[in-house]
């Protein structure tokens, strides 16, 4: 018998343990290929100030990565420890990609930050440029390769049913590693991990120039980010825009939740730009809409509809009888394994066999459920949609203001003229916890958008679950809540410590004789008063 | 460092380095064999999955192959 409890406890343990996991996840990308372009330019122009910037950035790197791979491994074992079934169900195919980004990305990216961190006075300056090109490679690799695996799990192409091993058996790795979802979530995901580590870069040095210290080093890394940020931070909407036409096609049902699409319009259909989704009464309240918008972002026509969720629900309900039927032929034959008629009827049926295993929530022998049971399955494939449809809301807000600010910090660095306009390095400054919120809510929209599913209309997630005692989830849930709490005062207080000291003040890198210290003119481009502060602030 | 000092140091460093992978090495054994060798493992075989999903059956052998990616050619 299933305990909903333990189900219940295990998605939050996962659910707690990933959004955790991804506050490191995109810095690390975004940071990494940051580190890239800063020593591209030392190493073209031989400018000292340059390796500065990029070893300064690099300890910052360094120390989120730490913090990235610590919290990422405590999720791949709760695949075995809290998602038992499912490991057993599909791991055939979601294993694969797993196994790759351990051996390929993590040992090529952990080989290589060694290298980063200790071959600056061993390696040449291209040798070493290599290096980090392969730390940020590395780190998109690894994002490649578990964006493959969630995007299986989303679009579950290139793999079929065994009825004599009762699981997901690979067909094709070549279906799954180019399944269009996962080329779409790849890049979205890493983009969105850019414009990460292009804001923080960006709000830290925005607190230099308010402080007036390290000046230089502050300008030169405001424009990096705001340049490379502003082409990502466009880059996420368009690649977004190309995930969610993906979703259209593939889970209709998430993307008329997230539009809180009650009911199929007539194309084109209208966007809701806000409202309030009502869940028992299926209407949105207080809405206020933008004619055509929906149906041109959701089909890229004029004349093609958005399904509504009754419409969904009700195809659901066909999809849920046909699989009590391939639920009842598998059954029996795995009795009868040798008759052809059962055989016969199961694959006619099975591309649902996963609809008629929602129904084990109702009742334990699917086959026999009710009318009123099979509409309660049917309404369980509708995901949360006022969390859903308020999620995708606040992402897509966050990113487009993110876009002003990054154009805004291009076109004022682009005229020198940061530091005298203290009221955008404000806005800049406190922007920094943004781009992790739309990060985060991102990551929202599209697990909790797949509920009930685990994988898309292959298995339920609540059937995926351990059947281990509630008490032992409880206790590794209060672990990971207290480690990660410990884990997050290190981080923080690792960064702030490193932050405040600054490039000039870590102490294992006294600038050399030979090297010129920042020049007192350095606050170039800033009022001569800046100036004068810059230069009592780089003395500190 | 002059030339003995240094070949010193290298002595130290690769005995160090030698200790430690084998500590790591005794580490690893300990724990495969606290928590992963054969006696920590479950049998997890189709009769097992097919309980998971209340067909209680005992199943007979058979040969069939994967079947295509049906439920993978999903549309909604």
């Amino acid at each position: 018998m299933i305990d909903f409890g333990v189900v219940t406890l295990s998605r939050a343990q996962f659910a707690l343990t990933a959004l955790y996991h991804f506050l490191f996840v995109p810095l690390t990308l975004g940071l990494s290929m940051i580190l890239v372009i800063m020593e591209s330019v030392y190493v073209m122009t031989g400018r000292e100030i340059w390796k500065r910037m990029t070893r300064f950035w690099g300890v910052l790197f360094g120390i989120n990565f730490a913090m990235g791979v610590a919290t990422g491994i405590t999720m791949e074992f709760q695949f075995g420890t809290n998602w038992a079934f499912y490991s057993h169900y599909v791991g055939d195919i979601f294993g694969a990609p797993l196994a790759l980004e351990g051996a390929m990305a993590f040992f090529l990216e952990s080989t290589m930050v060694g290298l980063f961190f200790f071959g600056w006075d061993r390696l040449s300056r291209v040798a070493h440029l290599i290096v980090t090109a392969c730390v940020a490679l590395g780190s998109s690799l690894s994002a490649l390769w578990i964006l493959i695996a969630n995007a299986w799990m989303q679009f579950p192409v290139g793999a079929g049913f065994n009825d004599r091993t009762m699981r997901m058996e690979l067909l094709s790795f070549k279906d799954v590693f180019f399944n269009p979802v996962a080329q779409a979530k790849f890049v979205h995901a890493a983009a969105a991990g850019y414009v990460v580590g292009s804001v923080f870069v960006l709000a830290v040095s925005a607190w230099y120039l308010l402080q007036r210290r390290n000046v230089e080093v502050a300008r030169r890394s405001m424009a990096v980010a705001a340049s490379f940020g502003l082409a990502c931070a466009l880059s996420v909407v368009v690649l977004g825009d190309e995930s969610g036409y993906l979703a259209g096609e593939n889970q209709r049902m998430k993307v008329a939740a997230i539009e809180a699409e009650w009911h199929t319009q007539k194309a084109p259909a209208k966007f809701t730009l806000v409202g309030i989704p009502d869940l028992k009464r299926h209407v949105t309240h207080d809405e206020i809409a933008i004619p055509w918008v929906l149906g041109l972002i959701a089909t890229r026509s004029t004349d093609k509809p958005v399904v509504g969720i009754f419409d969904l629900v009700a195809a659901n309900r066909l999809r849920i009888e046909s699989g009590m039927q391939a639920y009842a032929a598998l059954r029996a034959l795995r009795a009868n394994p040798g008759d052809a008629a059962l055989r016969a009827q199961f694959a006619a049926h099975q591309r649902d066999l996963g609809y008629g295993y929602l129904l084990l929530r109702y009742v334990s022998d699917p086959a026999t459920a009710t009318p009123q049971q099979i509409d309660d399955a049917a309404w369980s494939t509708v995901p949360n949609v006022l969390v859903l449809f308020w999620s995708f809301r606040v992402m897509v807000a966050i990113g487009f203001f993110l876009i002003a600010l990054f154009a805004t910090a291009f076109y004022l660095s682009s005229r020198h003229s940061l530091a005298p306009n203290r009221w955008f390095l404000h806005i800049a400054f406190w922007s920094l916890p943004l781009p992790w919120i739309a990060a985060e809510l991102g990551w929202v929209v599209a697990e909790y958008g797949r509920q009930p599913w685990a994988i898309d209309g292959v298995l339920p997630t609540f059937l995926g679950a351990s059947p281990v005692p509630a008490r032992e989830v409880w206790l590794s849930l209060s672990g990971f809540v207290v480690f990660y709490t410990a884990l997050a005062v290190v981080e923080v207080f690792l960064l702030v410590r490193t932050i405040r000291r600054g490039p000039e003040g870590l102490g294992y890198w006294p600038p050399r004789p030979e090297e010129p210290r920042e020049p007192a003119a350095a606050t170039a481009g800033a009022s001569g008063a800046a100036g004068r502060a810059g230069v009592a602030g780089a003395a500190r | 460092m002059g030339g003995r000092e240094q070949t010193l140091w290298r002595r130290r460093l690769s005995r160090e380095l030698t200790g430690l992978i084998a500590l790591k090495l005794v580490a690893l054994a300990l724990l495969w064999w606290l928590f992963f060798s054969p006696a920590h493992r479950t049998t997890v075989d189709a009769d097992a999955a097919g309980r998971r999903l209340g067909m209680t059956q005992a199943a007979a052998p058979t040969a069939a192959a994967p079947s295509g990616p049906a439920q993978g050619a999903r549309r909604d």
